[in-house]
C-alpha cells in the first residue's frame, strides 16, 4: 500500500460505516430513503419557532419573546421570520411541522432530558445505545455523523463513528502498518485499525454547520454512500435575553434553516428519496420568565422536510396554553409522542415494519401514529 | 503485579519528568500528602500565585525580572510574560465593552489560562494536586458565555484555594462566583417582592438555571429526587447574587435589593433570609452537601476520573464513608482515594482523556508549554490552547454545563484516535517539541528502565526503537496502547 492509498483507507476511518456487521454494505434496499438528522441541543422553543397565532393567551404570557412577522402557515400557527428557506419548503408541499410533542419526558434536566431524546426510552438511563443506531442496525444501514463525539442517538451494538473537520495536517508518514501492528492485541484500539471510508476531506477547516451539512449531502448523494446523516447544533437554551423576530433564539433558528437549505441544495440527485428531521430535548416555558428568556419545559416542535413529504401540514393535538392547560401550570403539555414520529419516519423510508420499530427501535411505544404526509 | 512508583504517578498525575532525579514511591507519596494537609504554604510558594495576583494589579519591574526567569525556555519565557502583559492592559481596559476588547486585543483570556495551568501542572512537583485542580475544573464547567471571560482564570484559581476544604465551602465559593453566576444566567435573576421590582427599578424575575444545576450537577444529583419546588426554593435563595461592580467583575455580591425577602424551602427544610441572605445560601449549600447522596457522587467521579470508567461500588462506598465521616472534608477524601489508587493492581484500565494525555506528553518527553503566538489568529500548532481545542478538551469550551466525558467511550474513537497520531506526528518534526529525551529516543530507543514511566510493554517499546522516521517512533510511543492509558 503506497501513502497516498494510506491517506485515503485513513480518513476513511473516520466516516462511513456499517452499523451492525463487520463489512460495509452498499446494498441497502431499494425502498430505503435517506434521512439526514439535525439535533438541536439545548431545548428549542417550538412556541417562538412556530409561534401559535389563533391561541391568543401566547400574546399574555410573552412580551419580549413574541415574535412579529411570522411567515404564514396553515391559518393557526406562523412559522418564525428567519427560516425563509423552510418556508420555500413548505410552499412546494415538502415541508410540515409536528407541534405539541415531546419524549414523554417531563423533568426538565438537560442531562436527563438528552438521554430520552437519544436513548428514545421510556427513562432516563434506560439505554445505552441510540434509536437511530438501533434503527439502522435492523435495516443493516451506514450512516454518517458529522459531530464529536459520537452522539448516543448514533450507537448501537456495533461500533459507531464520527468525524469533524480539524485543523491538524496530515501525518507524513505512513503509520498504519506501524498502528495495526502497536494495537494488535488490544480490544478497544483495534477495532479501529478497519476502515472503510469514502474520500472526505478531513483537514477542511470550515466546521460551519452548513457546511457541514453540505458535505453529508455531498457524501449521501454518491452511489452507495450513506444513507443516514447527522448534525447537531446547540445554543437553544436562552434562560435570558431569547428576543423575538430578532436577537437570540431567532438567530440559532436562522442557522437552522441554512443547515436545512444547504442541505437541500447540495443533495439535489437525492433530495427526492430524502427527509431531514429535527430533534431537540424540550420545549420551552410557555410563559416569558423574569429575564426575558423562557426555562425549561416540555413540548416542542419538529421540523420535516424533504422530496419525501407530499404535502405540507402543522400536524397537532393543540393542548391550549391557558393555565390550567399548561403542564404543572407552566409548559406546553406533549400531546404527540414524538417516539411515534420518528417511528413513523423510519417505517416510510427504512421499511421497517411498525412491529419491529415498536420491538427494537422505541420499546414500549405505540407507534399507531400516521403523519398522512406521504402522498 | 505490585504497583511501582512510576505506575501510581501516571495514574495520579502526570507522570515523572526523565529529566528528574527519580524519587521513592514513600518519598512521592510524602509530597503528595504534604500538599494536601498544607495547601496554603503550597500555593504561597508557587510562582504562580503572585503571578495572578500582579495580572490584577499590574506588573512591576522587579516582578518582570521574576518572571522572566521562569522554568519555560528563554523564547517561551518572553512570549508567556508579554501576553501577560497584554492581559494586564486588557484587563485595565475591563470597564469598556468587554467583547470589544477582546476582540481588539486578539487575545482571548482562555488562551492564557491554558498557557498557565499547563505550567501550573507540570512545573511543579503536585502531580496528584495538580489532576485534582484538573477534575474539579471539569466537575464546575464553566464555559465562556455573557461576557464572563475575563472572570474565568480567577475561577479556576478560586477552585484551587479552595479544593482542599471542604465541599460546602467549594461549592458555595464555586456558585457565587461572577464567572458561574454569569455563566448560568444568575446575574438578572430577581425575586418578584424584591425591592428592585416593587420599586420599578427592573421587569427582571426569577431565572431557575443556576438552581437547578446547582441540585442537578454539583450535590445531591437527581436519583434524590427533588421536585420543581426544591428547584423553585433554590431559585429564591440564589435571587440577588450578582456582578454589581463590573470594574471589579471577579467579584459577585450578594445584592439585598433583588434578593427575594422571606423563607424559601428546599428538601423539606426551610431557610430565613431575614437576617443575611448569605447565610441562607451558605446553610442550604451546607445542608445539600452533607447528604449522602452528594458524598456518593463525589466519591462516584473521583473513581470515575482516576480509576475506571465504571468505578466498583466498593471504591465509590469507601470514598463515600471518608466524605460522610469527616463531614464533607475533602483532603481525608483525596487521601483515600490515593489509598486506592496505591493498592491497585496495575492494569491499564483508564483511557487518558486529551487533556491528560498532552500533559503527560509533554512531561515524560520534557518539552517546554508550548507558547506560540499564532499569526492572523490562524491554527497554530505551536500553541497549547490551540492543540487541546484540536485533540477534544480545553476548558472553558465544554458545549454544556456537564463538561466533558470522563468516559473511553467519547475518546477513543478514529476522529480523535487520529488526531493524537497527527500531534504526535507534529512532535516528530517539529523544533518547538524538540528536547533531550526526544534525541535520545531518537538516537537510542527507549531505556529498558524507563519502560515503567512511559507505561510500555516491551511488545510496544520494540515498535519504537525500530520505527522510523523519527516522528513514526513518536507516533508508536504516544499512540501506544499502554501511553493511553494509566
Amino acid at each position: 500500500m503506497n501513502r497516498r492509498d494510506f491517506i485515503k483507507t485513513s480518513a476513511a476511518s473516520a466516516v462511513a460505516y456499517t452499523m451492525g456487521h463487520s463489512s460495509f454494505s452498499n446494498a441497502s434496499p431499494a425502498k430505503t430513503g435517506n434521512v439526514f438528522v439535525i439535533l438541536l441541543r439545548g431545548g428549542m422553543d417550538g412556541l417562538a419557532a412556530v409561534q401559535p397565532i389563533q391561541d391568543k393567551t401566547i400574546f399574555d404570557i410573552r412580551r419580549t419573546c413574541i415574535v412579529e412577522n411570522t411567515l404564514p402557515l396553515d391559518g393557526h400557527f406562523g412559522l418564525h421570520p428567519v427560516m425563509r428557506g423552510f418556508a420555500d419548503q413548505w410552499k412546494a408541499g415538502n415541508a410540515s411541522i409536528v407541534h405539541a410533542t415531546g419524549f414523554n419526558y417531563y423533568g426538565r434536566s438537560h442531562f436527563e432530558g438528552q438521554n430520552v431524546m437519544e436513548g428514545g426510552g421510556n427513562a432516563p438511563y434506560a439505554t445505552n445505545t441510540g434509536w437511530l443506531g438501533r434503527a439502522m442496525e435492523v435495516s443493516n444501514l451506514s450512516s454518517l455523523a458529522i459531530t464529536l463525539p459520537t452522539p448516543l442517538i448514533c450507537k448501537s451494538t456495533a461500533i459507531s463513528e464520527s468525524l469533524y473537520p480539524s485543523n491538524f495536517t496530515k501525518p507524513m508518514s505512513d503509520n498504519e502498518a506501524l498502528l495495526k501492528g502497536i494495537w494488535m492485541g488490544d480490544e478497544a484500539l483495534s477495532k479501529h485499525t478497519k476502515s472503510t471510508l469514502k474520500s472526505y476531506d478531513r483537514y477542511n477547516r470550515n466546521n460551519s454547520p452548513e457546511h457541514l451539512a453540505r458535505e453529508v449531502a455531498k457524501q449521501m448523494s454518491q452511489v452507495g454512500g450513506p444513507k443516514v446523516g447527522f448534525v447537531e447544533y446547540s445554543g437553544f437554551d436562552t434562560h435570558s435575553g431569547q428576543g423575538g423576530e430578532h436577537g437570540n433564539h431567532g438567530r440559532h433558528l436562522k442557522k437552522l434553516d441554512r443547515i436545512i437549505d444547504s442541505f437541500a441544495s447540495y443533495s439535489k440527485q437525492v433530495w427526492d428519496n430524502s427527509i431531514v428531521i429535527t430533534v431537540t430535548e424540550f420545549g420551552r416555558t410557555a410563559k416569558e420568565n423574569g429575564t426575558k428568556g423562557t426555562d425549561h419545559g416540555a413540548a416542542s416542535a419538529i421540523f420535516l422536510a424533504g422530496g419525501l413529504i407530499k404535502s405540507s401540514k402543522v400536524i397537532t393535538d393543540w393542548p391550549g396554553l391557558n393555565k390550567n392547560d399548561l403542564f404543572e401550570q407552566r409548559d406546553l403539555r406533549q400531546t404527540i409522542d414524538a417516539r411515534d414520529v420518528y417511528g413513523d419516519v423510519i417505517h416510510h423510508t427504512f421499511d421497517i415494519s411498525k412491529a419491529k420499530i415498536k420491538q427494537t427501535v422505541f420499546p414500549g411505544t405505540e407507534q399507531k401514529l400516521n403523519l398522512d404526509i406521504w402522498g | 503485579m505490585e504497583p511501582t512508583a512510576d505506575w501510581v504517578s501516571r495514574r495520579a498525575g502526570f507522570g515523572f519528568a526523565l529529566g528528574e532525579a527519580a524519587i521513592s514511591e514513600k518519598e512521592w507519596f510524602a509530597n503528595s500528602r504534604h500538599s494536601v494537609k498544607n495547601p496554603k504554604s503550597y500555593i504561597a510558594n508557587n510562582r504562580i500565585k503572585p503571578m495572578l495576583a500582579s495580572i490584577k494589579r499590574g506588573l512591576t519591574d522587579e516582578e518582570r525580572k521574576i518572571y522572566s526567569g521562569i522554568t519555560l525556555n528563554q523564547t517561551a519565557a518572553i512570549v508567556y510574560r508579554k501576553q501577560l502583559e497584554k492581559e494586564e492592559d486588557r484587563l485595565n481596559e475591563a470597564q469598556e465593552n468587554l467583547d470589544n476588547v477582546i476582540a481588539l486585543k486578539g487575545i482571548r483570556p482562555q488562551w492564557l489560562a491554558a498557557m498557565r495551568r499547563a505550567d501550573f501542572c507540570l512545573n511543579t512537583k503536585e502531580d496528584f494536586a495538580n489532576r485534582l485542580w484538573l477534575f474539579w475544573q471539569n466537575y464546575f464547567t464553566v464555559s465562556e458565555a455573557s461576557n464572563n471571560g475575563p472572570c474565568i482564570p480567577h475561577f479556576h484559581e478560586t477552585i484551587r484555594k479552595k479544593m482542599f476544604g471542604s465541599m460546602s465551602d467549594l461549592v458555595f465559593n464555586v456558585i457565587s462566583h461572577s464567572a458561574m453566576i454569569l455563566y448560568l444566567d444568575n446575574n438578572n435573576s430577581t425575586g418578584e417582592k424584591s425591592k428592585a421590582r416593587r420599586e420599578k427599578w427592573t421587569t427582571d424575575g426569577i431565572n431557575e438555571n443556576l438552581a437547578r444545576e446547582t441540585l442537578e450537577l454539583y450535590t445531591v444529583t437527581p436519583g434524590h429526587g427533588y421536585t420543581q419546588e426544591d428547584v423553585n426554593g433554590m431559585t429564591n435563595i440564589l435571587t440577588g447574587w450578582r456582578v454589581k461592580d463590573w470594574d471589579n467583575v471577579y467579584k459577585a455580591e450578594f445584592v439585598d435589593d433583588y434578593h427575594e425577602p422571606g423563607t424559601h424551602s428546599v428538601l423539606g427544610k426551610k431557610y430565613s433570609s431575614t437576617r443575611n441572605g448569605i447565610g441562607q445560601l451558605q446553610r442550604v449549600i451546607k445542608d445539600l452537601t452533607s447528604l449522602e447522596d452528594t458524598a456518593n457522587h463525589v466519591s462516584f467521579r473521583l473513581c470515575q476520573h482516576f480509576i475506571n470508567d465504571q468505578p466498583s461500588p466498593v471504591h465509590v462506598a469507601q470514598l463515600a464513608a471518608i466524605y460522610i465521616d469527616n463531614k464533607g472534608k475533602l483532603a481525608p477524601v483525596y487521601l483515600g482515594l490515593l489509598d486506592i489508587l496505591q493498592s491497585l493492581e496495575h492494569k491499564q484500565d483508564k483511557f487518558l482523556n486529551p487533556e491528560v494525555w498532552t500533559y503527560q506528553t509533554l512531561n515524560t518527553l520534557n518539552i517546554a508549554v508550548p507558547t506560540g503566538v499564532p499569526k492572523n489568529r490562524r491554527f497554530s500548532p505551536k500553541n497549547l490552547d490551540h492543540i487541546l481545542r484540536e485533540l477534544g478538551l480545553l476548558h472553558g469550551e465544554a458545549l454544556q454545563p456537564n463538561g466533558w466525558a470522563e468516559v473511553e467511550e467519547d475518546w477513543l474513537s478514529n476522529e480523535y484516535l487520529n488526531r493524537r497520531i497527527s500531534f504526535s506526528s507534529i512532535i516528530g518534526v517539529n523544533s518547538t517539541y524538540k528536547s533531550d529525551t526526544c534525541t535520545s529516543i531518537k538516537n537510542n530507543g527507549i531505556n529498558p528502565k524507563d519502560l515503567d514511566r512511559f507505561n510500555l510493554s516491551e511488545y510496544s517499546q520494540a515498535f519504537v526503537s525500530d520505527s522510523r522516521p523519527f516522528q513514526s517512533q513518536i507516533v508508536a510511543l504516544l499512540c501506544s496502547p499502554g501511553f493511553l492509558r494509566s
